[in-house]
């Protein structure tokens, strides 16, 4: 029996968008989703509502350009691209992942990866 | 960001719709029913409103670069649609508010029209009104020699004048009484100002003399016959046409109108025209005291200057002339004082000081709605800092929903000063100068604006400035919010002082309430729904005429079908004023302080028949009374033979003298039933009678029919003209009329107070209500617990109840002690009524503790029968 999937922690989800978009694509908002599904495994449960406000919040910083484009299906969809300062920010974003995943593994009595 | 918050919306809801339709196409992929579909996509979304909510809030952070404007739209668009979410809370505000700036807005405007605005003269501060003091110290208008004296002498004044008012009847064909004012020559440069049409008299004008209606009384007086029209009179009575150079008729002889004068001065001096007066000094008495002084200070002279000018001027006429100026002297009265009057100059201040309060207990309960309101909304606030919501942001949200309450409230009062305007100029007294001129007020309604905007911000505020203080998270775990506010003791206290203050209101109503309802029942002792007056305007006949002309109309009138009696009068029954006289009692040393001030009427033939008043002991008036070489006799009141005798019986007999020193000595005939037409200040009703009709230039002839509908005012008119064609008969009307118009002045207070009281009554409860509330909220937690133990709703009624209801009783009992110690201040406004009335202050206490409870009950039970889910999830 599988695991259920695990909770987003606040601030995970504008990690995970900023990775999506790494790749230099312009994706809208359920391509992202669809990204991070696929990228996880499933393993992450998103509220789907969510998303769209962490966007919002990102483009507002600047680190995401959005712009209207009329989507595959023939819909108009939101694309958001990754900005220069969005790159950044998704730098600083690892760095401080890596130190918190590193700590998250000392707690459950992983030995760290040396 | 071009284009405004309608695109931006659009747009937001188009990506979410986007999002949930790519849902929707995948689940159908998948094989689901397409109804199945949407649903399960909407629940995995999440709360699709909440989401639209929080992204416009970004978005609208996203803004500030995009223009003032278009930010300041957003927040006007946000607060809009906040605000009709909840419609009680809404409405409640603003009505509140809208109360006070609306009560404010209306008293303010009546106060400044009629207190406020200066003299329609310029310069104004430097205009007096100049009186004589008897030695006993009443007022007195000055004599002609004195005047002319005091115009001669003081040189404290750049100017006075002097003049004196009477009725005439104007116009030959249906002829109107107007008042005329006859001015010295400087009359109207004393004023100041440019009449707006003609000019006014010319020096030879004044100089002349054989004018029409020169006999006053005993007084005679010159002057040409121009005159110059007030404003009123113009439109009134000649339609605003031109005028200058007409003739008009008064008392049957032509007059030139030479001039108009502007629209203030008829306002402020209550003449419908204005007449030469020439004054011949050195034939007036001393004695004869009709002249009203006007004068105009001389420059670098303060009012303390000239009435020290004035007083040594009157030590030297005293000097000069013991025999009349013993003992007198001057007083300056600021002109403004004089014509407005110091009671209601004082009654405006008081009115303002009223209103004021008002306002003041509106933005209270405002601010305990908001506050309740932001012990309600703490959990947004936190779940929106904590989402990364500025907290800039937020601050300005609130601030632009404040200021939308207020705006929404400063609307809706002028809307509620605007219909209450029209209704107090009509319960205002109609004898109060510049009633005419009250309007809506600018500068009234921007003030209260000012208020109500300023309170709707830094109550709206509150919600932030808490939030600010607590740590978001903390406060979510809590899962009580951001709740809080100022302590809850303050806001306990101002519910509490509210409520007190209205409880005072309320026994003030009651009190003056009562006072109206015992003037209105008491028996006047004269039968006023049966008796018309009907005043006749006798100055076209000579002194010697009037006796016989009066006679001829009262035996026309009492002649008339359904007529029983009819006589006449020297003074109009609940008129203002009357005539008064000090008297000395036969055998009783008396001085000019100790001598009773009584009342006295001319009783023609048939007026104690008019009046239907019966002799209790000894006679009325015979025939023989009235001839000139007659015994002289008086009828007594009651009241007064009890004065004279102890009793009614041993009065008649007895002899009395007119004025105190005793030498014109009159024997009491007969004891009639007291009349009470005055105001509730002027009692006891000392009265006593003289026989005749009298040689002043109004007689009043009161009429006495057998029922309301036996005739009416036209038959009246129609058989004075048939008789004397060019008679003016002013206003006949019923006594029950003029006892109503006496009342004005008590209806207005009483109504004014019950108004007051009635807007406080509002305000408290929904003072309370806000506090209750408040507390409800806080303690939300603590009821579901109690419900889900098993706490009946009566019980979780009683315990929120409980605080909000002490606080409100206290407020109760506070108020009943701040009454009995403000309720003195109004005794000398009672009549027959207790200051300590039981009844007036136990109905105000009854009718406020009720209403606080009902006010904490609604919120409570609302709780109570909230399901604990409900609460608990919320």
């Amino acid at each position: 029996m599988a695991d259920s999937p695990l909770p987003v922690l606040r601030g995970t989800l504008e990690f995970l968008a900023l990775r999506a978009l790494a790749g230099g694509r312009s994706f809208h908002g359920f391509e992202i989703l669809d990204w991070i599904h696929a990228t996880t495994a499933d393993e992450l449960s998103v509220e789907e509502g969510a998303l769209y406000p962490a966007l919002h919040r990102m483009e507002k910083r600047g680190w995401l350009k959005a712009r209207w484009s009329v989507s595959e299906k023939g819909r108009r969809a939101k694309y958001y691209r990754l900005t220069a300062a969005g790159r950044k920010a998704l730098r600083a974003e690892e760095g401080k992942w890596a130190r918190y995943v590193a700590a998250m593994d000392r707690l459950a009595g992983v030995e760290p990866v040396e | 960001m071009k284009g405004g918050r309608e695109v931006g919306d659009r747009r937001v809801d188009e990506e979410i719709r986007h999002h949930i339709e790519e849902r929707i196409d995948r689940l159908i992929e998948s094989g689901v029913e397409p109804a199945e579909a949407r649903s399960r996509a909407l629940v995995s979304f999440g709360d699709v409103d909440e989401v639209t909510r929080e992204l416009h809030t970004i978005d609208v952070d996203n803004v500030r670069s995009a223009g003032l404007l278009d930010a300041l739209a957003r927040d006007v668009s946000h607060a809009v649609r906040t605000l009709r979410r909840r419609p009680r809370f809404t409405a409640m505000t603003v009505g509140t508010l809208a109360l006070g700036i609306g009560a404010a807005t209306a008293i303010f405007g009546l106060v400044r029209a009629v207190i406020l605005e200066p003299l329609p003269w310029p310069d104004p501060d430097r205009l007096v009104h100049v009186q004589q003091v008897a030695p006993d110290g009443r007022l007195f208008s000055h004599s002609v020699p004195d005047f002319a004296d005091l115009r001669d002498g003081a040189n404290a004044f750049a100017s006075l004048a002097a003049m004196t008012a009477s009725d005439v009847a104007l116009g030959e064909e249906d002829p109107v009484s107007v008042t005329v004012a006859r001015v010295t020559a400087d009359f109207f440069d004393v004023l100041g100002g440019r009449p707006q049409q003609g000019r006014t008299f010319s020096a030879e004008e004044m100089r002349g003399s054989g004018g029409p209606g020169t006999v006053e009384g005993d007084v005679v007086i010159g002057g040409s016959s121009v005159v110059v029209l007030s404003h009123g009179l113009w439109q009134a009575r000649f339609g605003g046409g031109p005028v200058v150079g007409s003739d008009v008729v008064i008392e049957g002889r032509p007059a030139t109108v030479i001039g108009v004068m502007a629209a203030g001065w008829d306002r402020m001096l209550g003449a419908d025209l204005w007449m030469p007066l020439a004054l011949s000094p050195s034939a007036a008495s001393r004695e004869d005291h009709y002249l009203d002084v006007v004068g105009r200070l001389a420059d670098g002279r303060s009012l303390a200057a000239a009435q020290a000018s004035a007083e040594r001027l009157a030590t030297s006429l005293a000097e000069m002339h013991p025999a009349t100026n013993e003992g007198w002297t001057v007083r300056l009265t600021p002109l403004k004082r004089a014509l407005l009057g110091e009671d209601r100059i004082r009654a405006g201040w008081v009115l303002l000081g009223a209103v004021g309060l008002l306002l003041l207990l509106a933005c209270v309960s405002v601010s305990n709605l908001l506050i309740a309101r932001a012990s309600t909304r703490g959990m947004e606030m936190s779940v929106r800092l904590a989402l990364g919501a500025g907290r800039g942001t937020l601050m300005r949200q609130l601030l632009v929903e404040s200021l939308v309450i207020g705006l929404l409230a400063t609307v809706a009062g002028v809307a509620i000063a605007f219909v209450l305007l029209p209704a107090l100029r009509a319960l205002t007294p109609a004898d109060t100068p510049r009633i005419d001129m009250v309007s809506l007020d600018m500068w009234a309604t921007l003030f209260a604006a000012g208020v109500g905007v300023v309170t709707g911000v830094i109550f709206g505020m509150t919600p932030v400035a808490f939030a600010a203080k607590r740590d978001p998270a903390s406060a979510l775990r809590t899962g009580r919010g951001l709740a809080g506010g100022p302590g809850e003791r303050v806001r306990s206290l101002l519910v509490a002082g509210q409520v007190a203050l209205t409880v005072a209101l309320l026994v003030g109503a009651g009190l003056l309430g009562s006072t109206f309802l015992r003037l209105q029942l008491t028996d006047t002792g004269l039968p006023v729904e049966r008796v018309w007056s009907v005043p006749l305007m006798m100055a076209r006949y000579s002194v010697e005429e009037r006796a016989s002309a009066a006679g001829a109309v009262r035996r026309r009138l009492a002649a008339l079908p359904g007529v029983r009696a009819a006589g006449s009068t020297s003074t109009l029954p609940f008129g203002m004023g009357g005539t008064v006289n000090t008297i000395a009692v036969e055998g009783r040393p008396s001085t000019a302080e100790s001598a009773p001030f009584v009342r006295w009427r001319l009783a023609g033939e048939g007026f104690f028949d008019a009046i239907d008043a019966h002799a209790l002991e000894g006679r009325l008036f015979e025939p023989v009374d009235f001839r000139a070489d007659a015994e002289p006799v008086v009828v007594v009141g009651s009241s007064l033979a009890r004065l004279v005798a102890g009793d009614e019986r041993s009065a008649v007999g007895r002899r009395i003298a007119i004025g105190w020193d005793g030498t014109n000595w009159r024997r009491i005939i007969g004891v009639v039933r007291d009349v009470e037409d005055l105001r509730p200040q002027e009692q006891p009703p000392l009265t006593f009678y003289l026989p005749g009709v009298g040689v002043m230039s109004t007689v009043v002839m009161l009429v006495r029919v057998e029922g309301p509908p036996a005739i009416d005012a036209t038959a009246i008119r129609d058989a004075i003209h048939d008789l004397e064609p060019g008679l003016p008969v002013p206003s006949v009307e019923r006594l029950e009329q003029s006892e109503d118009r006496r009342l004005a002045g008590e209806r207005f207070q009483f109504l004014l107070v019950a108004a007051f009281s009635l807007i406080a009554l509002v305000l408290a409860i929904i003072g309370v209500y806000g506090v209750t509330r408040y507390s409800v909220t806080q303690r939300v937690r603590e009821v579901c617990v109690r419900m889900a133990l098993g706490a009946r709703p009566a019980d979780v009624v009683r315990l929120l109840l409980g605080r909000s209801l002490v606080t409100a009783w206290c407020g109760v009992a506070a108020g009943l002690v701040l009454a009995l110690a403000l309720s003195t201040t109004i005794e000398s406004l009672l009549f027959r009524t207790s200051a300590r009335d039981p009844l007036a202050f136990l109905g105000a206490a009854a009718i406020a503790a009720l209403a606080c409870l009902l006010a904490t009950l609604i919120p409570a039970r609302q709780a109570s029968r909230t399901p604990p889910a409900t609460m608990l999830s919320t």
